[in-house]
C-alpha cells in the first residue's frame, strides 16, 4: 500500500543519509506538490538527494546503489520499486535543484524526519522542466499552495526562468 | 443562432462564479494534514485499480 511503501522509501534515505552515503534528501515531483495542493492520483515519489563527491569532483554513486542492491531491491537507473510505489532519486542537478534541496523544509511524516521542497521551488523545478505533466503542477500550485509571490519572484529571475513564467501566465492563469 | 447579449453575460458569470468555487474548494482540501492527503491518494488508487479490474 502507498502509505507503507512512503514509510519504507523515507526510512531507507533516513538510513542512507545517517551511514554518509548520501547528503539531505527531500521529497519533490507529486507527492511534494500534495504536500501544498489538494490531492491527486500519484504512484511516484520523487526524492532529491545530494549524492558525496569524490576528491577527483565525481559523483560517488557506487555506495548509493551498493546499498540498494544489497537489500534486494530491484534497481532500474534511478528507479526502485517498493511495493506498489515507483521511487525515482534524483541527484541534485543544477542550481535550481541544489538550491531547492538547501531550502527544503523539515517536516515529519507518520513520525519519520524527512524534508519537502518549498512549493516557490516545486513550481521553479516544474516550469523549468516544462513537459505537460509538470505544467500542470505549476498551474496547481499557483492556485492551490499559499506560496509566497516575491519569494517565487526571486527564484524565477535569479534562474533564468522568466520568459517561460511570463508565457505560461499569459497562456493559462 | 447568437445568444442574446444578457443570457451570455449570465453564463459567463456562472462560469466565473463555478471556477471560483472550484479553486476555493481547492484550497481548502490543499489546506488538509499531508498524511490525511495520503490516505485520500491511497483511496484514489486503490478505486483505480478496482476500477480497471472490472473493466
Amino acid at each position: 500500500m502507498l502509505i507503507e511503501d512512503i514509510k519504507k522509501a523515507l526510512r531507507i534515505v533516513n538510513d542512507m543519509e545517517k551511514k554518509g552515503i548520501i547528503g539531505r534528501h527531500a521529497i519533490g515531483g507529486s507527492i511534494g506538490a500534495i504536500y501544498w495542493t489538494e490531492p491527486f492520483a500519484t504512484k511516484d515519489l520523487d526524492l532529491f538527494l545530494q549524492l558525496p563527491v569524490s576528491r577527483e569532483g565525481g559523483i560517488l554513486l557506487m555506495p548509493f546503489f551498493g546499498y540498494l542492491i544489497k537489500r534486494g531491491y530491484n534497481v532500474s537507473g534511478q528507479y526502485i520499486q517498493i511495493g506498489e510505489l515507483m521511487v525515482d532519486f534524483i541527484g541534485v542537478y543544477n542550481p535550481l535543484t541544489e538550491e531547492a534541496l538547501d531550502q527544503s523544509i523539515e517536516v515529519s511524516v507518520y513520525g519519520i524526519d524527512t524534508h519537502v521542497l518549498r512549493p516557490e521551488y516545486l513550481l521553479a523545478i516544474a516550469l523549468q522542466t516544462g513537459r505537460l505533466q509538470d505544467l500542470r503542477k505549476v498551474e496547481k500550485l499557483y492556485q492551490e499552495s499559499d506560496l509566497d509571490e516575491e519569494y517565487l519572484d526571486s527564484i524565477i529571475n535569479r534562474h533564468n526562468l522568466v520568459r517561460k513564467w511570463n508565457g505560461f501566465k499569459k497562456k493559462y492563469l | 443562432m447568437g445568444l442574446k447579449r444578457n443570457t451570455y453575460k449570465q453564463i459567463m458569470e456562472f462560469n466565473r462564479r463555478t471556477f471560483q468555487e472550484k479553486i476555493k474548494r481547492r484550497k481548502q482540501l490543499a489546506r488538509l494534514p499531508f498524511e490525511e492527503k495520503l490516505k485520500i491518494i491511497e483511496e484514489i488508487n486503490t478505486l483505480s485499480k478496482a476500477f480497471k479490474k472490472a473493466k
